[in-house]
Order: structure tokens, then sequence, then C-alpha cells
């Protein structure tokens, strides 16, 4: 399937990561069309098990995206947020699946680049690690009728 | 307050200034019970703050803190937004004034403008980005910045541009330009088609005297404006008449009324064309056969070809003129009849004859009339020439005459007129082209007599002409005697003028006046009824633009006439000055280009056109050196580009009229410019910036997306400088006193910087740097520790740039020697300054300014200007930093809410809503909105094929398009579809959640539907705006984003909120200046207040200031403070407290305190029942043990025992001949790693004291950086004229004290100087920091709220929520959040309790929401979410689960995900929810 392309869930928070999307939309960034954002109040919010959900559901790559460290909304979510991600990777790892699929960053709601260039690099990132082996549809793809 | 009394004040405030500090009073107000009106003159609110890239000391991003605090104004429901708004005066007192507001036009509906940015891309002109200081280039139709809110676009008008004044016609050349210098051919031509229907004939023969004004003319040469408007003719026609057919009136709309027309040229067709456009019944006779009049009978072919003036007029005549040619009035059809079968009539019959000249001979042959001459010749007959033809006259057509007589075969023409020379009436062009044709020119000569050969002409005797005109101004030539030459010709032309034929007017009743019809200058009315007149036979309609400008305003006429409106309302035109070129628009460089023409030789011989006009690309190069006078060119192509026509062109000036109880001005501060300060260089050399000016290089949504660049050559700048104190602490510049932030400024802007890019060096020249403020000392050293940023302190001699690098040499003063550096580039640290226009505000508002130009306001009310009710927030104070504008702003808040207490309420608005429909017993029906948003979205995602799929999804019953989702009609459309399909469950896809959310849960509150069964898809800023060149892709991520919040909608829950009551009083902790303020604040709010202090007296700290900063001494407020707490009923005193339990929460807390109860007995417990808490605890002096022999020797004291030893006359200090002062002691050390704030000033205070009373004593001040910061500087520069020594040291190298007999010796090394300087005092005073009282942790830990490091209590977030803790219902204020001066103390506890009013003024509050909750059966009470809690919500309840107090609840989740057990879900955002939406996201949908 060559027109394979990933999908990829990122889990941005109100105040920061989401504000940031729209500011690259209103600066009329362009970066790639695979990102689907899911939006939470804190990306305190994001536990391992929604993370490891995605991946499971069939996302090829999955990010948090939260405040800049020292500068949550909700003092100190993204250092959470930051743990869990830190230890989904570790579980990714035992199970064997590359934890490169699976991403943290932090950026300010002023940063509307950077949430192009992180789409950018996410999408980079995933394409070269090729099709998740649990995403079902491209593993279909692939059997054919 | 007393006059409020007598008559009933009004519940409302005008807050003037929407920046950070605007804001903060206008949401405080809002939030406690009061209807706001908030005034910005900006096209945005945000202030400077929006303009910050990052703030100090947090680094926090300025947008992201302040973005919410703006959507928060936008949505909230009792803050109204005046946009472009001034305060034009204020009557009436206290309670009750009448303000007057002046609101400049945007020019665009902030209603129905969506921001899409159509219009910009469209808009063809480039000015100065404000917003960017300039960097960066904006067009005229623009947003003030990516997050602006209101989140809508502007225009920028400067006026009528000079060439459109002058225009007769008032033709706009700047809008046709900007269309050419699109290569936008057809679109100019629209431009002109408004005003000019003769684009192409005006494009070759107007005399455009819109180009002498050109105000391109005092750069280089004016624009050639009359020959872009013929290459607009040229290149745009045929799109133009593609685009605007000429189709008449449907005979269903035109009226009924016949107009008749007489005279078919250019002034007659103008004024034909307007009415039959208007509906009218238009019919145009004239004598020639076509219509054009002298068009095509006068001015000849090789000027004006014929084919374009056929173009013209059929264009014209095809909107449904009737044209009736061949048709002499008076000979071929009666006047009368004509009158009798239209309703109105214009005359534009023009001056058809030439003047003869009635000298001997005048009945020669060979003598012609040159107006039949040359009509005979332009109709397209050769009219016989002689062989050496004379023409007399100097105007136009005599040069028409001779250049025509050339083209017939004339061997020799030659011109004679009465004029010399400069006098000549012909336009100079025409002349030159005549004499390049060879036709002989021969000024100054009068005819006297034809000499006459048989019947025919062979000459014309003439004499010299010595004037034309005599001293009345008229035409009187006189002659030189004896000066007679012949001029031999067989043929002469007569072009001395024309005269008009009005026999057919004889017995119609319309009056004529010396061979013209007389009209009223205005309205162009004749003497008769419904009969007007335009053109040469008004007198006014000399050149066809004349001519088109009479026609115009005769048909306006006609039109009013016919309608019976009043022919002269509004039309009075008063030319206003001529408007200077702009400043803020680019200039092209390239110089005029001219027109190509025939060459001489070659174009006398026919009749083909003489001038070639532009080719299309120097049309357009020519076209982009119009400097765009008015900005706007109102080339209308943003109204052709608008969807939601949301374009308001004729947008004025409006006043508005407000009646409101009390006012604040917050119009915040302006920078220092630069320029002034000569010495450093800045708009000479280009690698000097201002510090705002880096601040938007910082900033990533700035000009360069954060790239710290250098303007001469876009390099990565290495080394730079950073020039502290341009136009601050500086008496040369205006401005004596320190503006407060800089030194934190270029401290955070050099720190970013090297975020930016590692390889910057940062160095910064400073005096002292003044880093007061809380965390700010700590920032400063990591700035020096972890980034590297070197601090030099020196005086700056010069900068001068390197003309072959454009890198600048500092030479500057530091240690004793001159020294010099090279950098790349060079930031000044500028000053604050009053606001713009702060003297007009104060003017309009009747308050008083101080010196310096800001606000007078009370030292001890500090928000309190000269006019009652009338209150100031923010920089215009005084120059302070975003938490010290925060504290103001709420106290001023407090202060206008205290004076309208009994009103509160008044005037808020309460909207009711249907009964909430009971949906859960209902299977889900979702209804899914997806929206175009115009082409926003449309032109890249297949809206309707998403439509499609969203039908297919499962639970949605009902799904549909629409245009604009978010304007009124589909709001509406959404709450009937929600009736009529019974939805319980809503998407839409369209937009960001931050800015619409709110508006379509109220259409769901409004269809009573609860407001959380909604999700929104954002399909625009996430997905067509990014992905425009992959629209397949982007309709594919546009389907899944809506499946995605259908998957997640179908789990909503309803979610409701409930109230919880508030006993409406206030715990005040510490009865110092803050407490004691604050207690009394929530009294005349209303409210109680327990005021609770564990000393035996009130007054905390204040007791021990003897000696004010300013105003009145502080044992007077002291004194006054104390009577009014005494004498308040309001306020419940409990001195010798102690705190012993608290519990509960915001609107309900239980504190139990036990206070004495006889000598040595046990306490007596109270418990005190009340909603907030305000915690002022203070700080005490430190008590420097162990420093400086203090405690050693009794000579020793600190800076508040010297005060408290000068004010009681002390011996050892009245009679000490020397004293000396030793800073920061005990603060900026390694145990107490801050700046105590004050005691720089406490000790430039005493020793102005000690100098008073003893001018020979002699005052040393040993200190590190003096930071008398802000108005205080003054003390600093009167106390070193009254010779108090300041002796600098290091922080390394502190001095040192030495105990003799005779005195205290006191030795150090001097930084500037690098001398070692000793000096013996009889006294030394420590200046003895501020510390975080004892017992502060205790309270703290009983209380759940933070401190820092230090001990102090630790605010939510330094710059946004200085009085807030993070626990609801908790708020701080005075020394126990930091180290400060009595007036800050105040305005802080004001503030205080303007946050807390927020829930004070409630008797409820309504919680619930997004909150988590806790599932009991699953909880194993491991106090994971206890700990997890960055607000210390959770606790184990009686029960041994796990309990969330709603009303507490920040709503963010992070105990949710913490919950080993999952027994915790945040609402609206459960496991279920968040996971069904990811795995939506996967679902195959068949």
């Amino acid at each position: 399937m060559s027109e394979w392309t990933p999908k990829i869930v990122a889990f941005c928070c109100y105040y920061c990561a989401y504000s940031a999307a729209d500011l690259a939309g209103s600066m009329r960034l362009q970066y790639p069309p695979n990102i689907r954002v899911v939006e939470l109040p804190c990306t305190g919010k994001v536990d391992v098990g929604v993370l490891l959900a995605a991946l499971e559901a069939g996302a090829d790559g999955v990010y948090v995206a939260g405040c800049l460290e020292g500068d949550c909304h909700f003092l100190k979510g993204n250092f959470r947020a930051k743990q869990r991600v830190a230890y989904a990777k570790r579980l990714l790892e035992e199970i064997g699946l590359e934890p490169e699929r699976l991403e943290m960053y932090n950026l300010s709601g002023s940063m509307g680049p950077r949430f192009a260039e992180i789409a950018q690099e996410m999408t980079e990132r995933i394409t070269k690690l090729g099709p998740s082996p649990l995403n079902r549809q491209h593993r279909k793809g692939e059997v054919g009728p | 307050m007393s006059r409020a009394k007598e008559t009933k004040a009004n519940g409302s405030v005008l807050v003037v200034g929407a920046g950070i500090a605007g804001m903060q009073s206008a949401l405080d107000l809002a939030e406690s019970g009061y209807l706001v009106h908030l005034v910005t003159d900006e096209p945005s609110i945000g202030g400077k703050m929006a303009q910050l890239d990052k703030t100090f000391p947090t680094n926090d991003c300025a947008m992201c803190l302040m973005g919410p605090k703006m959507t928060d104004c936008q949505n909230h429901p009792n803050i109204d937004l005046y946009t472009m708004t001034t305060l034009a005066g204020v009557e009436g007192e206290a309670g009750n004034f009448k303000v007057k507001l002046r609101a400049q036009p945007r020019y665009v509906d902030v209603e129905e403008c969506t921001a899409c940015g159509e219009c910009e891309a469209v808009c063809p002109v480039r000015a100065r980005d404000e917003f960017n200081e300039g960097l960066g280039e904006r067009r005229a139709i623009y947003k003030q910045f990516p997050q602006a809110v209101p989140n809508a676009y502007l225009i920028e008008k400067r006026g009528t541009p000079p060439c459109r004044q002058t225009c007769p016609a008032g033709c706009n050349a700047q809008g046709y330009a900007a269309m050419i210098g699109e290569g936008k051919f057809g679109d100019a031509l629209e431009v002109i088609e408004r005003r000019i229907p003769f684009p192409g004939i005006c494009g070759r023969i107007c005399h455009h005297p819109c180009e002498s004004e050109c105000n391109r003319g005092e750069i280089d040469e004016p624009l050639s404006i009359a020959a872009l408007k013929r290459a607009a003719a040229d290149y745009g026609w045929e799109e133009f008449v593609e685009n605007h057919p000429p189709t008449p009136v449907p005979e269903g709309e035109r009226r009924e009324e016949r107009v008749a027309v007489i005279g078919g040229g250019p002034a007659g067709l103008t004024a034909a064309f307007d009415l039959v456009r208007r509906g009218y019944r238009v019919t145009v006779y004239d004598a020639l056969p076509a219509p054009g009049g002298l068009l095509i009978g006068g001015i000849p072919r090789y000027r004006l070809p014929r084919e374009i003036v056929e173009r013209e007029t059929q264009y014209l005549l095809a909107h449904g003129i009737e044209f009736v040619g061949n048709t002499r009035v008076g000979e071929d059809i009666s006047f009368e009849e004509i009158r009798s079968k239209h309703a109105a009539v214009v005359l534009a019959v023009g001056l058809p004859r030439g003047r003869s000249l009635p000298l001997p001979g005048a009945e020669a042959e060979g003598i012609v009339e040159g107006l039949a001459f040359l009509r005979e010749a332009a109709l397209g007959g050769r009219p016989p020439v002689g062989e050496k033809v004379l023409i007399i006259g100097g105007g136009n057509a005599a040069m028409d005459a001779a250049r025509t007589a050339l083209r017939l075969g004339a061997a020799e023409v030659h011109v004679a007129c009465v004029e010399a020379r400069h006098e000549m009436l012909a336009h100079e062009w025409e002349i030159e082209e005549a004499l390049e044709e060879g036709v002989k020119l021969h000024p100054a000569w009068g005819p006297q007599e034809y000499i006459v050969e048989g019947e025919k002409v062979v000459g014309v005797r003439m004499q010299r002409c010595l004037s034309v005109f005599d001293a009345e101004g008229r035409f009187n030539p006189q002659y030189e005697p004896g000066s007679d030459r012949v001029f031999e010709a067989d043929m002469v032309i007569l072009c001395i003028g024309q005269a008009s034929e009005l026999g057919f007017l004889e017995g119609s009743g319309v009056e004529t006046s010396r061979g013209l019809i007389a009209v009223d200058e205005l309205t162009l009315a004749t003497s008769e009824d419904g009969i007007f007149a335009c053109g040469d036979i008004t007198g006014r309609g000399a050149s066809v633009v004349e001519a088109i400008a009479g026609g115009h305003e005769a048909a306006e006429s006609v039109a009013r006439y016919l309608e019976g409106r009043d022919l002269r309302e509004g039309r009075a035109k008063e030319k206003g000055e001529k408007l200077p070129p702009p400043e803020t628009t680019p200039r092209h460089p390239a110089g005029r280009h001219s027109v190509r023409m025939a060459d001489p030789a070659e174009r006398a011989r026919d009749f083909r056109e003489v001038s070639l006009g532009f080719d299309r690309e120097t049309a357009v190069e020519e076209a982009k050196r119009c400097v765009h006078c008015g900005i706007c060119s109102e080339c209308l192509q943003c109204e052709q580009a608008c969807e939601k026509n949301a374009l308001r062109h004729q947008d004025a000036e409006r006043e508005i009229e407000l009646e409101v109880g009390s006012i604040i001005l917050a119009p915040g501060y302006s920078l220092f410019d630069a320029e002034l300060a000569g010495e450093y260089g800045y708009g000479l050399y280009r690698n000097v910036l201002t510090s705002i000016e880096f601040e938007r290089l910082l900033s990533s949504s700035g000009p360069t997306k954060g790239e710290v660049v250098r303007p001469s050559d876009g390099a990565h700048p290495r080394r730079i400088a950073f020039i502290q104190c341009v136009g601050s602490r500086d008496v040369s510049c205006d401005a004596e006193y320190c503006s407060s932030i800089c030194c934190m400024y270029s401290t955070k802007e050099a720190v970013i910087a090297k975020e930016h890019d590692p390889d910057i060096e940062p160095t910064i020249f400073y005096l002292d740097v003044r880093s007061y403020g809380k965390k700010f000392d700590l920032y400063v050293q990591s700035a020096r520790e972890n980034y590297g940023v070197r601090y030099v302190r020196s005086m700056i001699s010069s900068v001068k740039e390197d003309p072959r690098t454009a890198n600048l040499i500092i030479r500057y003063y530091t240690d004793g020697e001159l020294r010099e550096e090279e950098f790349d580039m060079v930031v000044l640290a500028v000053g604050v300054r009053p606001p713009t226009g702060a003297e007009d505000l104060a003017r309009a508002a009747g308050i008083e300014l101080n010196e310096y130009g800001f606000a007078r306001t009370d030292p001890y009310d500090p928000t309190r200007t000269t006019r009652e009710g009338v209150f100031v927030a923010g920089a215009f104070q005084r120059p302070q930093d975003i938490p010290d504008t925060v504290m103001n702003a709420s106290a001023a808040a407090a202060r206008a809410s205290s004076l309208l207490a009994e009103v509160r309420g008044d005037m808020v608005r309460e909207k009711s809503y249907p009964e909430e429909r009971d949906v859960s017993g209902e299977e889900v029906r979702v209804g899914v909105f997806v929206c175009r948003c115009g082409i926003n979205i449309a032109s890249v995602v297949d809206v309707p094929a998403v439509v499609e799929y969203a039908r297919g999804l499962p639970g949605v019953v009902h799904a549909e398009e629409s245009v604009y989702t978010c304007s009124q009609d589909s709001l509406k459309k959404i709450r009937t579809r929600i009736q009529e399909h019974n939805l319980n469950r809503v998407v839409v896809a369209s937009c960001t959640i931050r800015t619409h959310q709110p508006l379509f849960r109220e259409a769901l509150r409004e269809a009573g539907l609860n407001q959380f069964l909604f999700e929104m898809a954002n399909i625009r800023d996430q997905c067509s705006w990014v992905h425009r060149d992959y629209p397949d892709l982007a309709t594919e991520k546009a389907k899944d984003l809506v499946k995605m919040a259908v998957s997640k909608v179908r789990e909503h829950r309803p979610l409701h909120l409930s109230p919880v009551p508030v006993v409406q009083k206030a715990l005040v902790i510490g009865g110092g200046v803050a407490g004691m303020t604050a207690a009394l604040e929530v009294a005349e709010q209303g409210y109680e207040a327990f005021l609770v202090d564990r000393e035996r007296e009130l007054g905390g700290m204040l007791r021990r200031l003897r000696f004010p900063v300013e105003g009145q001494a502080p044992p007077e407020l002291l004194e006054s403070l104390l009577a009014r707490v005494d004498a308040n009923p309001r306020v419940h005193v409990y001195t010798e407290a102690r705190i012993e339990d608290f519990s509960g929460h915001v609107g309900h807390f239980q504190t139990t305190i036990s206070l004495p109860h006889g000598e040595g007995g046990p306490r007596k417990l109270v418990q005190l029942d009340h909603g907030v808490v305000i915690v002022a605890t203070g700080a005490p002096e430190f008590r420097p043990d162990g420093h400086y022999l203090y405690g050693e020797d009794p000579r020793v004291l600190t800076g508040t025992e010297l005060e408290e030893a000068v004010a009681r006359g002390d011996a050892r200090v009245s009679e000490a001949t020397s004293v000396a002062m030793i800073q920061c002691v005990g603060s900026r050390d390694e145990e107490r790693n801050y700046c105590s704030r004050t005691c720089c000033t406490q000790s430039v205070k005493n020793a102005l004291e000690l100098k008073r009373r003893r001018p020979d004593m002699d005052v040393f001040v040993f200190y590190r950086d003096m930071r008398t910061y802000g108005f205080n500087e003054r003390l600093y520069r009167e106390a070193r004229e009254a010779g108090v020594l300041f002796i600098q040291f290091a922080d390394e190298d502190r001095p040192r004290v030495e105990a003799r007999e005779d005195g205290l010796y006191v030795a150090a090394r001097d930084l500037l100087s690098g001398r070692e300087v000793t000096v013996r005092a009889d006294i030394l005073a420590l200046a003895a920091g501020a510390v975080a009282p004892e017992g502060t942790a205790e309270l703290a830990s009983a209380l759940k709220v933070p401190v820092d490091e230090n001990g102090f209590l630790l605010e939510t977030h330094i710059k946004l929520g200085p009085m807030d803790f993070p626990s609801q219902g908790i708020f701080l204020c005075g020394s126990g959040h930091s180290p400060k001066f009595i007036s800050e103390a105040i305005y802080q506890a004001q503030g205080a309790v303007a946050r807390a009013a927020q829930f004070l003024s409630r008797d409820q509050l309504m919680v619930g929401g997004v909150v988590s909750v806790v599932d009991p059966d699953k909880c194993a009470a491991c106090l994971t979410c206890v700990r997890a809690c960055p607000y210390s919500v959770p606790f184990i309840n009686d029960d041994g689960v796990a309990e969330i107090e709603a009303v507490q609840c920040q709503g963010c989740g992070i105990c949710a995900s913490e919950c080993p057990a999952k027994a915790i879900q945040l609402q609206h955002y459960t496991d279920q929810q968040v996971r069904e939406k990811v795995r939506g996201l996967f679902a195959e949908v068949i």
C-alpha cells in the first residue's frame, strides 16, 4: 500500500497546545494533514491507558502536547504527563512496539510555528517507522480482498 | 458617597483602556455585580502586553497568560467592549457620571467579520505594521495581531488623497493606481467608472489637475495618473465590460418619470447615465448625429480616436438611454414640447459657436471660425486649408486647429496670440507637441487688421502686445505703438473663444446671464422649476472632467427634485486640508515613466493617435509608485472578497453617551522615542533597535517568526548589547524617574535571545540592576550564571556604526577607564512615558496630572485621582511591572465598587432559559452542523461530502451545512433543528472551541438542551487553513474530526451546576496596614470582616515608620486607619488571637480562633464563619545580629531603628557628625536570596532627613545597586545634591567595619573609581531587609496555601495572580507576599478585596460541571489523589474515602489520571468519553 500515510493522535491541552494549533491556523502555516487533535483541559488528564488505547485502536503515532515546563495552567499537570509518557514508552518497548511512536512535547500558546513543526517532525518520524503493526485498517489493505 | 445617596447611583463602571490593567479591573467588576463598559482606542484589547513575547521572571508566554482574560472580557455578559473609542468628556459627579465617547470607524462590522482574511489577501495597499513596530508590513485592511479580540479586521483610512480631492469629478486615482499596481486593469476600470464614465477619453484628454497635487511629486515626480487611466481603459476594457455588461434597469424597477437631457456632450451624457442607472427614463437630444458633443465634434482624432469615443458613449447608451440625434432644439423640436413631455430637463448644450474678430476686413474669404473648422475635421471631413495658415488664439483649440491644419496639408502653420508665452492658456504639453510637429509660435502679438487682396485674406497686421489684462483683471490688451508687422497667410483660423446659442430658451423663463445659463452654485438649478443645467453652458465645465462633475451634480439634483427630497442637504463640500504623504507606506524606488509618443515627423501627416500610452508592464511599474496617501485606496476589492458583507466603507466617527457610576482610567503607557537620545544612533544605524522592536523579533508570531536577525543584512547577530536607562533617570530626556521595568525586561530579552540562539552573547550596560520584585534577583542571577548574560556597570559615551559591516562600536566608561567594544546589534532599553494623549484624557476626565505627566494620585489611596469617583489603574499611575499593574487594577475595581456598593447588581444582565429537557431516557440523536465559513473551509474541504459522511455515522439523525454557522440565522436554525428532529446531542464542525464553543452552548441552552450535550470539530484552524494544498486529505481529516466528535458526544451526559450558599463575610489575617486596609475595604463593599492579629495592638510594621516617602507621615496614617477600623461597625477586631483550626471551602470556611481569657486562664475559643480569607501577615524587619557589630556595639542600628531614633530626637543621632549606612544587610545574600525592595529608599529617605536636620552632617551610603525605582529616583537625586555620598561596593566584596573609641570605621572598595574608601561614622545604620514573620509556615499549612523558599506566601501566578492562591476563596496581600512600600501594600490589599468580592457579592456559588467526581465504591483511600492535586482539594472524608468538593475543584483531571483504582472521573472528559473519541477515529463506518 504505497499510499499509506500515518494517522497520528495528538492529545493537546486546551491552554497551550490547542491555542498554538489555532494560531498556526490563523497564521496559515501549512503542515501535514496527518494529525488528529484530541483536546483535554490539561495534559495532566492524559493517562497511560488512553495513550495505549490510541495505539491499540490503530494510531500509527501518538503525542502529548502541553504547556512549557513551569507554565502549566494547572501548575504541574504537564510534569505528570511527562512522567506518564515516559512510562508508557517503556511499556511499548517491553511489548516490542517502537517507543518512538509516542512522544511528549511542550510549547506555549503563542508558538504556532512550533505546533506546525511538531506535526511535521512527528509525521516524518512515523512515516519512517512505517505503519503500526496494530493498524488494522492498514493490515487489511495489505492482505487485500 | 454622600452625594451618591441623594440620587440613586448608577451600577455601571466605565473602564478606559483595555490592556492588562483595564481587563483586570473590568473582569473584577463584572464578576462582582457591575456592568462594565470597557473602552480602548486600539482595534483589539490586550494593550502592550500583547506585544510582548515572554514575561519575567517566569518566562511565561505573554499571550498565553493574557489570552484567556481577553476571551473572558469578550464573552462576559456584563462587559461591553468598545474598540477604537476614546473618552471625550465626563459630566456629573461620583455615582452619576454622564460620559461621552468618541468611536472611530473600523469600516468592518465586528459582529459580521469572521476574520477569514479573504479581504486582506486582495488588499493592494501595504503599510507599516505598527504592532510589529514597523519591522513588517501589513495591508490597509488588517487584523491588529493574530490573537486579536474582537477577532475582526479593520481598515486604516487617513483621509481623501490629494489626487481624488483635486479631481473635479472626485475620481479615486489612488484606487485605480492600486489596482493597476496589482495588474488588475479591469478592476481599475471599475474604480474609474464609479466617477468617470469616459475613462479612455479622460485618460487621453483630461488636463489632470490631480497630477500637480500628487504627493509623489514631493519625493521625485508626480504619478502619471492620466496615463494610468488610459492604461486601465486600454487593457481592462474587455474584462470590465464582461464583468459589468451594460444592462438597462429592468422594466419592473424603472421609474415612471421621464427626463430630457439637451446636449449629448460629456456633461449631458454623465447626467443621463446617472439618471438612467437610478431607473429614470432618459432621452438625450443632440444636434450631432452621434453622442459625444465636443468629443466627436471638437477634439481632433489624433488626440482622441473616434473609436474610443464610440466605445465609451455606446456603453453608456446601452444602459437604456434614448439618444435622439440630428435634432436641434428650437429648430427641429421646440423647448416647450420637450418640457411638456418630461418631468425634468437638464440643459447641457455647451458653447457650440466660435467667436469672431470684428476687425477691418473680417468679411474676406479665407477667414474661418476655428470651432467649425475643428468640428468638420473631427467628424471626418477634410475642410480645405491654405498653404500658409495663421491661427489666432493661444488656447488648446488654437493648438488643435494648428495641428489639424498641418495634417490637412498646410505647408506652414503659425499661431499668434496676445498672451506672452508663459501666459498662454493652452496646456504646456499641447504647445510642446505642436512645436515638435513644426508649428510656429508667435506669442504676444495682437491682430489689428486683416490684409485683404481682392476678396481673399493675405495676411494680418499685428502689433506687439505689452499686456493682456488691465489692473481690474479685465481683458484689455495694450499694444506697443509702431511695432506693426504683417503676418502673411492665405488662411486665418480664429480660435479666440466660444459662445452660446440659447435662442431656444426665449420665453421659457430660464434666466441667462452674459450668454450663459444662470444656475445655483450648489444644485445647478435654473430659475425654472425642474430645469437644471450643467457643463460649459453654466460657465463651469471648461474641461471634460469638470463637465462630468457638473453632470453628476445635475443628475443628483434631478433625482432629489423628482423624489421630493431637499436639493441642498449635505451637498455643501468643504475642501479640507491637503493630505500630506503618509510615512507608513513603503515607497517604490522607480522614477516617473514617460508615455511613448509617435515620431513627430511621422505623426503630423495623418490623424492617427499621437500618444501611444503605457505598455502593461510600464503601467504596473508606474502605478506602484503611488504612495497611497489615504492608506485605504477604497478600491473596494475587500467588499467583493467578503462573503459576509461585513465591509462598511461609509462608516464615520460616532459619539456615544453613557451613564456610569464610576470611572477607571487604565490607558497604560507609551515608550520613550529613542530618536530623542541621539547619542545612541537610533533611526540612523540600522542595527540599533528599541527593546520593544527586539521583543517583536523574539516573538514567534512576530515579523521573523522568532528568528533574531539584523535589520541591515538579515544575519544572525552574535554580540548583542543592551543599553539601559534610555530615556529614564535622565533629566535631559525630561524623565528624572526610573522606568521600573527595563532592567528586568532587558534581562529577559537577553535570556530569551540566548534560548533562541545559543551563539548569542548578550551584554547589558547598566547603572544599577533594579531587580527589586519578587523572584527578580533570582532571575538576574540565573541570567548571569545559567545563560552567561554579561552585566557591565558603565556610562555609555557613544555608539558609532562601522559603515562597512553595520556593526556598532560602543565606547563606555567603567572601572575608572574608557573602553571600546564592537557589537553586531544594540538594543536600547527605552523608558516608560505617560500614555499617548494623557493630557487629552486628563482633560476629558477632569483629573490632574503630576509633574511627570502621569495621573496625580493619593499615596495612601493609590488609585484615587483628584476627581471623586474617577480612579486610575496600571502604569498611568506610575511606571510599574505587570504584577503591580494587576494589583492596582484590582484595587481600582475595589474602590469603584465600594463607591457603588449600594447599587451592586442593579445593572447586571440576567438571562432566562427555557426549562431543560430531560434526555436521560432517550436514544442518542445527534445533529451535525458543518460550516463552510464562507470559503474558508469550503474552498479546501469538500463540505457536502463531510455532511454526507456525517449522515452515515452511528447516532446521527440529522446533518446539514451552512455558510456561517455562527451567524444569528444559523444559530436560530440549530435551535429549530433541535426541536424538529428532537435532537439530544449536537456537533458543530467549524472553528475553534476557544472562541465559539460558548456561542453554540448558548444556542443549546436556548433550545432547552443541556449545554454539555455538545461537541465541536475544528475543521478550519486545524484543517482547511493548514492543509490548503491537500484538499482530498483535508476532506478526509475533516471527516475524521467529525467522526471523533460524534463518537464523543454520544457519551456526553448533562452536567448541572448546583448552588452552594455563601457566607458573605471575610476573614482578614494580619492587622498591619494591608490587613486594616483590606478589612475596611470589605466593610465598604458592604460586608463584614473579621480582622485577626496575634499582636496586642493593630498596626504591624506601620507602627515603626516615621518619615514618609511621599505624602502624609506614617504615624498619621496609622492613627487614621485605627480610628476608621474602630468606628466601622462591620469590622470586628480580634487581637492577641491565634488560629486554632481552619476548614471548609470557598463560600463557607470555618475558622476557630483562640483569644486570651483572663490572667493565665485557658484561652477562649471563637468560631468564625466566613466565605473568603484574606491573608495579610506582613514582614518585619530582619534583626541583623552578628552582622557588622549589630547587637555588640550600641552605635550600630538598623535602618528602622535609625528612623525611630531620628524621630524621637535621640542624642546619639542628633549629636552625630557622621552617619554611615550599609545596604543589603540580610537581603540578597545566600541565606535570604531576595531583594527587600524598600531599604534603598528608606536609607535615602533617612539620609535626607538627617541632612535636613543637620546639613553639615556627613552621610555615607554603602550600596550594591541603588534601587530607588519609579518616582523615588527623585529622592536619590535630592540626596546626592544634598551632599550624601554614595559608595558602591561589589557583591562579593562587602564593607568592613571596625569599632574604635572615636567612632566606627567603614571601609570598602568603591566600584566606579576602583579606589579603597574608609569613613568614620558616629552611627552605623544597617539596611536590614524584611523577612517573613515567624509562624508563616504553620499558617500556610493550616490554610493549605504554598510558601516560597524564603518563607513568603506564594501566589497562584507571579504575573497575573498576585493576590490569588491556588485554593479558591483565599487571597493574599501586603508584605507577607513580598516586601513592599505602604502604598503598594494598600493597593494590594484593596485589590485582594476586589478578588474576594467575586465570591462575597453572591449569595450562592454555582459549582460543578467539568469537575472530578469520586466513586466511593472504588476508592481505596490510597491518598494518591490527595498528593497529586496541585490545589490540595481531595481529602479523606469521615467515610474513609476520598472526597472532592466541586466548589474547589479546578477541573484539570490530574487526580483522575493518577487514581490507581480509576475511582475518579473528570466529568465531560471521562475515560470512556476520551477513549470513545480516540476509538471513533479508527472505527469503520459502513
